[in-house]
């Protein structure tokens, strides 16, 4: 104990400078980075959508420090490489292990150095990055940190592992670099092209977060976000990746292993490999092989689940040219770490063991397929199903989820009905799979609804599928769940918003008093009410399917959209202030007005008299007594011949005509409820930057109806 | 004591030692002698307690060398070739062997650095190979071990500077009773040096003896007669080697020199002079006795061409 004590403080002194500066660096770039981000938050008003949620929401993993992800990998490599670099000299490694230690102490000593510098410059970021947001005022959840360091810890521990394990069996930095990649990239690489290929095949009934630890490359921390900072693949974002237990545990693990591989491999290492990049001219060529089977399995990809027969000239062509990239990789490998051409040229059938390999991938990824695509639960098993509505989309890419479908996605299904109508038709979906494999839908896309289920078994384990409804059990569902009081509730839940951010500080303070009347006419209503403008605000795929028809014959004056966080999950919601909040709608196009009303006249005398280098731009769109609008254009800078062929374009006397009918109009008593126009007229530079805007609601007398009318007529006809 | 007990070392297919067994006793200075390929190197890294031996063992004071913390405390080893950290000086190297070496002396560190000119604060990088060699010589001799394990450290030192060290060698064996080991592809390196010689060929041991039992066993002899003569004139004594230029003749003799010198004074000859042998020279008889030729088993620089008996 007192010798590993010892050597871990001489290699901490050792490692003193570059984890100084690495964590300066770290600590500074993040307090400029946060800095950066508030202060333009603050300006704008706006949130920053960053990896999977919104910064002023919940900040996530990477826009609380940026570098972090980086510093876990690069960090955690870099101090490994240094810790142990002596196993790369000669003379360096007689040295070291002529001290007077075990082998087991040396390493780990080392080791421990090097998680000592990771863990305490992940520490001091964080807290950095706490005391930053802390000070500008940022609300953030404090659980979610432990976690986040848990999730470095064991993404820098997987790191060094690798690094640790590569430095055994390799005697050169580019062995060493190249094969702790191997180790840390190539396994799940392997697995990830087999997930997407079954992905793929399975027409995203099965998505990739959902076939299982191993087909899941989330599950390690460092290719989980080495894929989603490169946005290879998004199921979670790296906030979730990093504070996910099941993934920070598999990590944990899957670097102590490796930790302990290499403290066992280097005891046994020849000092004699330092320099050389592998033990043998055999295991070089080996590493070769490894080297080029990603190339391999990432070309050949795009070929799992064709049929020989289907392969054409291009595709053969293809095939060929990336066996050919492979062989030239392997090559290039082999040599470079064992310098022996006699030795690459001999050992030149390993690369057919590689070709086998990947075409075992194409098969393999087939068979999972199969299996999976086909794969249903024991009905009596299933304890409950909960349910997703925004469908397979919103995992696959990754996009923030709404309120109410965020709570309702919480409610467990457990009655009779409605598992046996997802269980049936998840069965359905599987023999039409079978039978049509893409055309799950049996030719009726239109008339379907996507969801995504959990399937909750009573062992504790659950079944994930993306199960496609068919029209002809959706009313039956909807009106099975909705008879669920939580999920009923979840839809007639209002979003629980804060404060608003919006990119234009002068409307600010008006959206938020829209906001606050809106939030009291909401729960005036009675539940139906409040279902039915919540699913028209809402995607939902069952609750609100065929509603999309409803929402578009609204008197829409105002949307709103809303941003809030549930313990590290960020939501967005869109309002729609319309005439079913006739309220909020009315104090809405009421501010508006009173805006607009002293700048108008001359706003107005300027639309007769365009000066030279100024566009003028008008538009009106006006309801009469039904939802139908109906929307004009003038464009000042058109010309009559360039006007021809656009019948919703007013010309310039038709423009007089309006601003004239404009100029006498009264903006008082305008109702959301009774006929209106909202009229938008812009100015703006020919040549400059300048631009002013207008916006008003002017009520619509019949006469005025009947003048737009004609002249949106009179255009029609000249089309 | 050192014991090397049936020690085979493996390089691939290549044996590097093959079931090799020696002996060396506490205090003093032995000297390991082998062309390159010997297996000298390979034999000092298991003493050292660097190699873990595929057979047999290097044992320290009774303990087993390899991954013993306690054995290896008691030895230090310098490598043929020379180690320091980026930007270290011969200082900074100094508290790093202190580090690890509980009986590392500053004081004999400060001393030594006086005696060999060298500059404790410069940056090891900018010293030259010999004042490289001698900084890494010093931090060595500065730990105190009981063994101090020397891999070729006195090849390429400069005649002056090999003899200061030598010094400070012997002081160290003096003042303190260590044991040092020293190798060398080349005998005259460790010649006036060594208390014990072996000599190291394709991964055994083919001699070993003490170097004063081995400069009193063999002796160069000048002799002339008045008379004609050969080689029957030395008839009981045990020539070795003979080789006759007019009416001298030179003698390599095996054994006593006072026993010798009486007997070839009783033939009453003309002249008669015994001169002492270098220690290469003892060696290339010795092991040409044992069928081996010198210079495969050791690096020589003149060649030879005397009359063989």
């Amino acid at each position: 104990m007192k010798n590993t004590f010892k050597l871990y403080k001489a290699t901490l002194k050792k490692l003193l400078i570059p984890a100084v500066i690495m964590g300066v660096l770290l600590i500074v770039s993040t307090i400029l980075y946060l800095n950066g981000r508030m202060r333009t938050a603050n300006d704008y008003n706006y949130y920053y959508y960053s990896f999977g949620s919104f910064f002023r929401g919940q900040p996530t993993a990477f826009s609380m420090a940026p570098g972090l992800p980086i510093f876990m990998t690069a960090g955690a490599a870099i101090l490994t490489y240094m810790a142990f670099s002596y196993l790369n000299k000669r003379n360096a490694s007689d040295f070291y292990q002529s001290l007077p230690y075990t082998g087991a102490q040396n390493i780990f000593s080392r080791f421990l150095a090097v998680m000592t510098y990771q863990v305490g410059i992940i520490v001091m970021t964080l807290l950095t990055a706490v005391l930053v947001l802390s000070a500008g005022g940022t609300s953030y959840d404090a659980s979610f940190f432990p976690l986040l360091l848990c999730g470095y810890t064991a993404g820098s521990l997987l790191v060094a592992g690798a690094v640790m394990l590569a430095m055994s069996v390799t005697g050169t930095l580019v062995a060493n670099g190249l094969v702790a990649g191997l180790i840390l990239f190539l396994p799940r690489m392997l697995l990830f092209i087999m997930g997407q290929s079954v992905i793929s095949m399975t027409y995203q009934r099965v998505l990739l977060g959902h076939t299982g630890i191993l087909l899941n490359p989330v599950y390690n921390i460092v290719t989980g976000s080495l894929l989603d900072v490169t946005r290879l693949w998004q199921y979670y974002g790296l906030s979730e990746t990093l504070i996910n237990p099941g993934t920070i545990i598999y990590s944990a693990i899957l670097g102590a292993v490796y930790v302990t591989l290499a403290i066992w491999l280097m005891k046994k290492r020849k000092s004699e490999l330092a320099g050389n990049g592998a033990t043998s001219p055999t295991m070089a060529c080996v590493y070769g092989a490894l080297a080029s089977l990603p190339v391999l399995l990432y070309g050949i990809k795009g070929f799992h689940g064709t049929e020989l027969d289907g392969m054409g000239y291009s595709s053969v062509m293809t095939l060929l040219i990336i066996l050919a990239i492979a062989l030239v990789i392997y090559i290039v490998v082999s040599y470079a770490l064992c310098i022996k051409w006699k030795t690459v040229l001999k050992a030149l059938p390993m690369f057919a063991t590689v070709i086998v390999v990947a075409g075992g991938t194409v098969l393999g990824a087939n068979l999972i397929a199969q299996e999976m695509g086909t794969a249903l639960p024991d009905r009596d098993d299933i304890a409950y199903v909960t349910v997703s509505e925004e469908g397979n989309w919103t995992y696959t890419y990754n996009t923030v989820t709404d309120f109410n479908t965020m709570l309702a996605s919480q409610v467990q299904f457990s009655d009779d009905q409605v598992v046996d109508i997802f269980y049936n038709t998840l069965k359905e979906n599987n023999e039409n799979w079978v039978k049509n494999r893409n055309d799950i839908y049996d030719n009726n896309y239109m008339e379907t609804a996507n969801v995504l289920c959990e399937f909750k078994l009573k062992s504790g384990r659950s079944f994930y599928r993306s199960v496609t409804v068919y029209a002809k059990d959706i009313d039956n569902l909807r009106d099975a769940m909705l008879s669920n009081t939580d999920y009923y509730n979840a839809y007639t839940a209002l979003a629980e918003v804060g404060e608003l951010y919006y990119y234009d500080d002068s409307v600010k303070d008006l959206y938020q008093s829209v906001w606050d009347m809106y939030k009291t006419e909401f729960n005036s209503l009675s539940d139906q009410e409040k279902l039915n403008l919540n699913l028209q605000n809402t995607y939902a795929a069952i609750a609100g399917y065929n509603r999309y028809s409803d929402y578009s014959n609204n008197r829409n004056v105002l949307n709103l959209v809303l941003h809030g966080a549930k313990g590290d999950k960020a939501y967005m919601q869109y309002i729609t202030v319309a005439n079913n909040t006739p309220k909020t709608a009315n104090f809405y196009m009421k501010a508006v007005n009173d805006a607009t009303a002293k700048k108008l006249p001359a706003a107005l005398e300027k639309a007769m008299n365009v000066p030279d280098g100024s566009v003028c731009n008008l538009s009106l769109t006006w309801y009469g007594d039904s939802n139908v609008s109906t929307v004009m254009y003038y464009y000042s800078n058109v010309t009559e011949e360039e006007r021809v062929g656009m019948y919703d374009e007013m010309s310039e006397e038709q423009e007089h005509t309006v601003v004239q009918m404009l100029k006498n109009a009264s903006l008082s008593n305008v109702s959301i409820n009774s006929p209106y126009v909202y009229v938008q007229l812009g100015f703006y530079g020919e040549y400059t930057d300048d631009s002013q805007n207008y916006e008003f609601y002017v009520p619509l007398t019949a006469e005025n109806q009947a003048l737009l009318d004609s002249i949106y007529a009179e255009n029609q006809t000249m089309e | 004591m050192i014991e090397i007990k049936n020690l085979t070392k493996r390089f691939g297919q290549t044996y590097a030692l093959n079931s090799l067994n020696m002996k060396i006793s506490e205090s003093g200075i032995f000297g390991i002698v082998g062309s390159n390929g010997a297996g000298k190197s390979t034999l000092m890294r298991l003493i050292a307690g660097v190699y873990q031996p595929d057979n047999g063992e290097a044992v320290v004071d009774g303990e087993s060398v390899f991954d013993n913390p306690k054995a290896k405390e008691k030895c230090v080893f310098l490598s043929d070739t020379v180690f320091y950290t980026a930007g270290a000086t011969l200082t900074s190297m100094a508290k790093t062997y202190a580090t690890h070496y509980p009986n590392f002396s500053f004081e004999d560190f400060d001393e030594m650095v006086k005696r060999f000119g060298l500059n404790p604060s410069a940056p090891l990088n900018s010293f030259s190979k010999g004042m490289q060699r001698q900084a890494m010589i010093i931090l060595a001799l500065a730990c105190n071990c009981k063994y101090t394990i020397l891999d070729e450290t006195l090849d390429g030192l400069d005649p002056v500077m090999r003899g200061v060290v030598k010094k400070r060698i012997y002081e160290a064996v003096m003042d303190r009773s260590a044991t040092v080991i020293i190798t060398s592809h080349s005998l005259r390196e460790l010649d006036d040096t060594c208390d014990n010689l072996a000599m190291l060929h394709q991964g055994r041991i083919i001699y070993q003896k003490d170097v004063e039992d081995l400069k009193t066993s063999l002796i160069k002899v000048q002799v002339a007669f008045e008379d004609e003569y050969d080689i029957k004139r030395f008839a009981g004594i045990d020539v070795m080697k003979y080789t006759k230029n007019g009416s001298v003749a030179n003698l390599i003799v095996k054994g006593e020199k006072e026993a010798i010198s009486d007997t070839l004074r009783a033939k009453k000859p003309l002249l008669l002079e015994i001169v002492p042998l270098s220690l290469e020279e003892i060696f290339t008889y010795e092991l040409r006795e044992r069928g081996y030729a010198f210079e495969d088993v050791a690096d020589l620089e003149d060649d030879e061409d005397e009359k063989h008996v």
